[in-house]
């Protein structure tokens, strides 16, 4: 949670408040706001600042065990209303996260190694469905990406040749592996047969089967953040590989230190513990059952082959918990978003300088990297619904123009046009074309 | 003894009254809740945040969440934490989360509020301080140290010093803020609707349609003679985009049926009247400083 609030902080005030890309004038226009945001009950930066503090603090809360069963559901409220206030720079690791903290609230995890539990390590049981479902939502997961990606992109091991292209998405360092396509045609391969049957080795009831499909997954994805911007989404299924960890780790000379280093830390912190043993009834359970079984429907229903598994009046259900999910990834690769935008704008005083990419005066060949002024993996997704949307364009090209007035005081921006300088990914990485495109021009006031 | 008993009952007859005060505006409310506070009425979200910096800053849970049924919960939810306060059940969580919701209620319908909307809140405040459910209460709330009621009067005394800058004492509006439009003692503006057919002939929609059209005082009432409309309509003048907003409100929510092809809007004083506004029944609005819409505002 501290990790992602990080990583939003600084583009808090361009995609977050009435000045940014994403004013709250556009949710309300277009009835997106399907969750009671905390974000979006004022746009007074002040009261936003408080929040962000007050979210920091209830994670820092929830890592202490501190009112646990309070924390968990800030913790998730907040998360959600924070992801759903900016729901263009969503990735599937802002899904893990919020799907993670929705399940956890029904856990019982402020009894041990917390401040409610006095700092002591318990033998705690955790049973039931909602450990159950905890095992099966990173299985639905892959399984689910699965059944996405049986597509001729994937099967025909191309994905990476085109995804890596992609500068929206890829890092430079991505680059480097783009000379070699049996490389990557086996990496495309070996993730999608490892996609297949590494659930089953998280499942296994061999403890060391187990372990080993842990760490083949925390590797998996800590390699894709190495060479894709996907930001929190290289370590965030880690967390739910917690949950299928053998006891004999735990119980090893270095999983004791770590459990004795935990007591000793959380024994120093002067809090009163708030003790609360509280396991949800059987109806509650069975409820969580059911909500698991609609959200792994619904995240089915994403492939257009499938279509619509659950009637449109019940979506309010997935909104609401935090649980829309979405887990097709580059299916659709061969078209996938590259290039590089331009936002161009003339200064009153007559100077042209590039509002987006911070170049002064604006160039239109290709940028070292994409995001210049404001880099940050927050950026491909907003982005590619922003230049397929016209009725986002001008608040985005508003907001950079709001964004350097304010960081140059006394430049005050006259015309800007918003242009799109498109690369059209192929095979042979070395022929790309480039087309440009003016989305919007115009007086950004 | 005796005296903290006599304290404590003091205020718990003012925790039941402020709570009553609460739950007979909202039922004021209640005929109006479409107009004001659905996105198909005067208030849109979407204009609140747009056209009024005090609307963009303004906190209000109903900000939050753009489902329809959205509004219609909170205001159930701000009944029956009126309710709770009124019969005294665990005031230490019903008196904050009404103070919430009796907020957001407010800042959600900025535009068509008094005075008596303000002190209200004021009063709430100050209450939250106050160990008013020590008597006559269906379950106290956990005993608090202190003197409460102390710090609860200050904060009473603190708020009304800074209510007195209000913008709505010092305008010319100021009797009306504080008392309300039919309490203005001399002329502010009125809106007289008049009715068109097909044939051009004109007459009172809020009236009897077989006499010619008058822009009397008396004629103003809007439809659903509402105090709340008569408080929005008296903003009208400060923002020309409200205009257009009632109007297509008004066209959601009222059936005038067919006879009517138009409607023209009046602004009146006691000086006289001109055509405020001319918006067609059916079919498209016109864009504002058009020909057939003169534009809004003063």
């Amino acid at each position: 949670m501290l990790a992602d609030l990080a990583t939003r902080i600084p583009l808090f005030r361009i995609h977050y408040t009435d000045d940014g890309v994403l004013p709250r004038q556009l949710l309300y226009d277009n009835d997106a706001l399907t969750f009671p945001s905390a974000y979006a009950m004022s746009g007074w930066e002040p009261y936003l600042g408080l929040l962000l503090l007050v979210h920091a603090l209830v994670a820092v809360g929830l890592a202490l065990g501190y009112r646990t069963r309070l924390c968990s559901f800030l913790s998730w409220y907040l998360t959600v209303s924070l992801q759903e206030r900016m729901f263009m720079a969503n990735n599937g690791g802002d899904k893990v996260l919020s799907s993670l903290l929705f399940w956890s609230m029904f856990l019982p995890w402020g009894e041990a190694l917390s401040v409610d539990a006095g700092g002591r390590g318990r033998e705690g049981k955790a049973g039931g469905a909602v450990c159950a479902i905890l095992l099966m939502q990173p299985v639905m997961m892959y399984w689910v990406s699965v059944f996405h990606k049986m597509e001729p992109i994937w099967l025909r091991g191309e994905v990476l040749s085109y995804a890596l292209q992609s500068d929206f998405y890829a890092y430079p360092l991505a680059r480097t592996l783009l000379p070699y396509p049996l490389v990557l045609k086996v990496l495309s391969y070996a993730t999608l047969l490892w996609e297949i049957v590494g659930p089953v080795f998280l499942l296994s009831p061999r403890p060391r089967i187990r372990a080993f499909g842990c760490a083949a997954f925390v590797v998996m994805h800590l390699g894709f953040g190495v060479f894709l911007r996907i930001g929190i989404f290289a370590f965030t299924p880690g967390l739910y590989m917690l949950a299928f960890l053998p006891s004999w780790i735990w119980e090893s000379r270095p999983g004791r230190s770590v459990l004795a280093g935990t007591e000793r830390a959380l024994g120093r912190v002067r809090l009163a513990p708030h003790p609360s043993a509280w396991a949800p009834p059987r109806q509650v359970q069975a409820a969580l059952v059911a909500l698991f079984v609609y959200v792994t429907a619904i995240a089915l229903s994403q492939d257009p082959r499938i279509g619509r598994l659950t009637p449109p009046r019940l979506d309010c259900i997935a909104n609401l918990t935090g649980l829309y999910q979405r887990w097709s990834v580059f299916i659709d690769a061969p078209h996938i978003f590259d290039g590089w935008l331009v936002v161009e704008a003339r200064l009153a005083d007559g100077r042209e300088v590039d509002l987006f990419q911070g170049h002064e005066p604006s160039r239109w060949g290709k940028p070292e990297t994409p995001y210049h002024r404001h880099d940050s993996f927050r950026w491909p997704t907003p982005l590619v619904v922003i230049t397929g949307n016209k009725q986002y364009q001008k608040p985005f090209v508003r907001a950079l123009r709001l964004d350097w007035e304010r960081d140059h005081p006394g430049d005050e921006v006259v015309w800007a046009t918003l242009m799109l300088f498109q690369e059209n990914p192929h095979l042979d990485y070395h022929a790309t074309t480039v087309e440009r495109t003016v989305l919007w021009e115009g007086n950004p006031r | 003894m005796g005296g903290e008993s006599s304290l404590s009952r003091v205020l718990a007859v003012f925790r039941v009254l402020l709570a009553a005060a609460i739950l007979a505006d909202l039922a004021l409310w209640l005929p109006d809740f479409g107009f004001f506070f659905t996105n198909s009425g005067v208030l849109t979200l979407s204009g609140m945040v747009t056209d009024t910096q005090v609307g963009r800053d303004a906190f209000s849970l109903y900000n939050s969440c753009t489902y329809a049924i959205f509004p219609y919960l909170l205001f159930l939810a701000t009944a029956i934490a009126a309710v709770a306060l009124m019969v005294g059940y665990r005031c230490d969580l019903a008196a904050p989360a009404l103070w919430v919701l009796e907020l957001s209620l407010q800042n959600r319908v900025a535009i068509a509020l008094d005075a008596w909307d303000c002190a209200r809140l004021i009063t709430l405040s100050a209450g939250l301080l106050m160990p008013w459910d020590r008597a006559w209460a269906l379950r106290p709330s956990p005993r608090r140290a202190g003197h409460g009621w102390v710090a609860g009067l200050l904060l009473l005394a603190v708020w009304g010093a800074t209510l007195l800058p209000h913008p709505g004492w010092v305008e010319d509006a100021a009797a009306f803020f504080a008392l309300g439009p039919r309490a203005h003692p001399t002329a502010d503006y009125w809106y007289v609707l008049v009715g068109v057919n097909k044939e051009g002939r004109r007459w009172n929609l809020h009236g009897h349609g077989d006499r010619e059209p008058e822009f009397s005082r008396a004629s103003s009432c809007p439809l659903g003679d509402s105090y709340r409309e008569q408080l929005y309509l008296a903003g009208l003048r400060q923002d020309r985009n409200w205009g257009l907003r009632y109007w297509l409100a008004f066209r959601y929510f009222v059936d005038l049926g067919d006879r009517v092809r138009s409607v023209e809007v009046y602004q009146c004083q006691a000086s006289g009247h001109r055509l405020f506004a001319r918006w067609p029944m059916h079919g498209e609005i016109p864009p504002q400083g058009s020909a057939t819409s003169p534009g809004n505002g003063g």
